[in-house]
C-alpha cells in the first residue's frame, strides 16, 4: 500500500488515469457516504454516485456502470453478501472491484465475504489512508485488465488478418484447377499452424502445358517471424518464374536471397518438384526437407525418395541436387512437413518417415487424395481438436484418377472404418 | 459498565487525527456539521424498534450507528453502540440503556468544539 507519497498525495502506477473512475459508494448512513466521497475528493477523485441500500445499489450498477463499489455490509433491504452475489452473477461485472466496509472483522465472516465475490474489504472506523490506498490499487489493477484486455483484442485481430492473408498465399482451388487441367492429376492439401499463423507454406506454379511445378517450405520456428518469412518465400518463388521449371537453380536462387536476409537461425526446409505428366516424371531438388513419398503406378510399392540439401538460408553457395523418378499414370506423391512425421502422439510416440511411408502403403485406389491424406493425419495421430506442437502441411499430388475402381494395391482386408480425420483444405 | 463508558473520552483523538489529516479543518468541519443530525436520528430509530418490540433491527441499526460513531471518531457512542448490537438480550435491557445513550451523544455533541467543530447553541437529543 504505497500509492500514498510522503506528501498525501497519490501516485499512480500506471498510465490510465484513475481519477475520473466512477466510483458507487453504497451505505445507508448518509454522513458514511459523505465522508468516504470527502476523503476520495481530496484525493482528486471527481465522479461518485451513491446509493442508500442494497436494492438501489443493483439499479446504480446497472444504469451507472461503475468502475468501483463500496459496499457497506449492513443495510436494511439488501446485505452487502447479497449485492456481491447477485453482481457476481452476471458476467459483465465480474471484474467490477467491490470493496466491502465491515465493523466486522470476523474470520468467518470475511471469507463468506470473499466467496461471495467481494474484491477486498475496509475496516472501520475508516482509516482514510487505507481507504485511497486500497481504491487505487483496485482502480490502477482494473485499468491493467482493460490495457491488457484491449491488447489483447488488437493482437487477435491483426493476427487474425494475419492468418487470412497467408491463406490468400496458398492456391486457392480455381488456380490448382488451372493448372492441373488435362494433365490428369487430382491435387488435395491439409495444412494447419500450431499458432494463429505458421511458418509452413505450400504452392503450385504452372510452367507448361505439360508440366507444373509444386513447393513446400517449412520455416524454422512458428508464430509471426517464421509467418512473416513465408511471405518472404512466396514473393521470391513468384518473382523468378524462369527458374521454375528447373529446381536445383530455383534453389540456389532462394538459398542465396534468404541466406542474405534471414538472421542466424531462421531458415527453410523447402521441397520443389516439377511434374511432367507428358513425360511421367518427377523431376525434384530439396534443402533439408523430409522425402516425398512416391508410389509408381497403381501396383507399385510406396517409396521415400530421400535427397539431400542444406536447407535455405543457412549459408550462401550452397548446391542442391537434381532428382527425377518416373511418374506415370496411376503414381501418387506426397509432400509433407516434419510436423507430421514428427507430431507426438499422446505416449509420446512419433510416426516418422517410414511409418507414414508404410501407410501410404495400404492407401488402395479408391481413395480419394484427401482420404489419403485424413489416412496420414490419423496414423500419424493428428486430428481436428489436437494442439500441434508444429506447423504441419501434407499435400497430396494424385495420378490416380480413372482408377478408383480398380482393386486396391495393398488394403488387406477393406473393412477399416474411416476415421474421424481433419478435413483437406482443397481436393482438386 | 457504566464506568467503563464514562472513562471512554467521547472523541477518539487519533481517529480525529486521521481525518484531519485526510480532510483538512475546513472538509473536516463540513463532515462532522453532518455528526449531530446522524446521531439525533439514529436515536430515535432505535426509539422506535424499541416501541415495536423489534429486537433485531435494533441491533442492526446499532451496527450502523457503531460504524457512523466510529468513523467520525465518537468513541463513547461507538462503545455504547456496540452494547446494544453484542450484549443488550432484551428490549428492557436496552430501553433501560436509552437515557445512557442520550447522555453520551449529548455530552459528545457538548465535546464537538474540541475537535474542530461548533455546532450551533442547545444542539442536544
Amino acid at each position: 500500500m504505497s500509492a500514498l507519497s510522503r506528501a498525501g498525495t497519490i501516485e499512480p502506477r500506471t498510465d490510465g488515469n484513475i481519477f475520473d473512475s466512477k466510483i458507487l459508494i453504497v451505505d445507508d448512513e448518509r454522513p458514511c457516504c459523505k465522508l468516504l466521497a470527502g476523503i476520495l475528493r481530496r484525493n482528486k477523485f471527481t465522479n461518485f454516485l451513491f446509493a442508500e441500500g442494497g436494492v438501489s445499489a443493483l439499479e446504480q450498477i446497472q444504469s451507472f456502470q461503475p468502475d468501483l463499489v463500496l459496499l457497506d455490509m449492513q443495510m436494511p433491504d439488501l446485505s452487502g453478501l447479497g449485492v456481491c452475489l447477485r453482481v457476481r452473477a452476471n458476467p459483465a461485472f465480474v471484474d467490477l472491484p467491490i470493496l466491502v466496509q465491515t465493523a466486522t472483522v470476523d474470520r468467518k465472516e470475511m471469507g463468506i465475504l470473499f466467496e461471495a465475490g467481494a474484491s477486498d474489504f475496509l475496516s472501520k472506523p475508516i482509516n482514510p489512508s487505507e481507504l485511497v490506498s486500497r481504491v487505487t490499487v483496485h482502480l490502477e489493477r482494473l485499468n491493467l485488465l482493460r490495457e491488457l484486455r484491449a491488447y489483447r483484442e488488437r493482437t487477435f485481430q491483426e493476427l487474425d488478418a494475419a492468418r487470412r492473408m497467408q491463406f490468400d498465399l496458398l492456391p486457392a482451388r480455381p488456380v490448382q484447377q488451372e493448372i492441373v487441367a488435362a494433365k490428369g492429376v487430382r491435387i488435395a492439401s491439409w495444412s494447419r499452424s500450431s499458432s494463429e499463423i505458421g511458418g509452413d507454406l505450400w504452392g503450385m506454379v504452372p510452367i507448361n502445358a505439360a508440366s507444373f511445378g509444386i513447393f513446400l517450405a517449412d520455416f524454422a520456428g512458428h508464430g509471426v517471424t517464421a509467418a512473416l518469412n513465408t511471405f518472404r518465400l512466396h514473393a521470391l518463388i513468384h518473382e523468378h518464374t524462369a527458374l521454375h521449371g528447373d529446381p536445383p537453380r530455383l534453389l540456389s536462387m532462394l538459398n542465396e536471397r534468404l541466406a542474405a536476409v534471414l538472421p542466424p537461425g531462421q531458415f527453410a526446409t523447402f521441397m520443389y518438384i516439377v511434374v511432367d505428366s507428358s513425360a511421367d516424371r518427377v523431376s525434384f531438388a530439396s534443402a533439408g526437407a523430409p522425402p516425398p513419398i512416391v508410389t509408381l503406378g497403381l501396383d507399385g510399392a510406396a517409396v521415400l525418395a530421400e535427397v539431400s540439401g542444406l536447407p535455405l538460408g543457412v549459408v550462401r553457395g550452397a548446391k542442391y541436387e537434381l532428382h527425377d523418378r518416373p511418374f506415370g499414370p496411376g503414381s501418387m506423391l506426397l509432400l509433407f512437413s516434419d510436423g507430421l512425421s514428427e507430431f507426438p502422439d499422446d505416449k509420446g510416440r512419433r510416426i516418422g518417415d517410414e511409418g507414414l511411408r508404410s501407410v501410404v502403403d495400404t492407401c488402395h485406389a479408391g481413395l480419394t487424395p484427401h482420404q489419403v491424406i485424413d489416412r496420414l493425419c490419423h496414423a500419424a495421430g493428428v486430428g481436428e481438436d489436437n494442439a500441434l506442437p508444429d506447423d504441419t502441411t501434407v499435400v497430396c499430388v494424385d495420378r490416380r484418377t480413372g482408377s478408383a475402381s480398380r482393386s486396391c494395391r495393398e488394403c488387406l482386408t477393406g473393412q477399416e472404418s474411416m476415421p474421424e480425420a481433419p478435413r483437406p483444405c482443397s481436393d482438386v | 459498565m457504566q464506568r467503563r463508558l464514562i472513562d471512554q473520552p467521547p472523541f477518539d483523538q487519533a481517529q480525529i487525527a486521521l481525518l484531519r489529516d485526510a480532510l483538512g479543518d475546513e472538509d473536516l468541519r463540513a463532515m462532522l456539521s453532518e455528526f449531530p443530525g446522524a446521531a439525533g436520528q439514529a436515536f430515535h430509530k432505535i426509539g422506535t424498534a424499541l416501541a415495536s418490540n423489534d429486537l433485531g433491527e435494533v441491533r442492526r441499526l446499532a451496527h450502523a450507528f457503531k460504524g457512523v460513531a466510529s468513523s467520525f471518531g465518537a468513541a463513547r457512542l461507538a462503545a455504547i453502540a456496540v452494547e446494544f448490537e453484542m450484549e443488550a438480550t432484551s428490549i428492557a435491557s436496552i430501553v433501560q440503556r436509552m437515557p445512557a445513550l442520550a447522555d453520551a451523544i449529548d455530552e459528545t455533541l457538548a465535546a464537538l468544539p474540541d475537535v474542530g467543530y461548533a455546532p450551533s447553541a442547545g444542539a442536544k437529543v
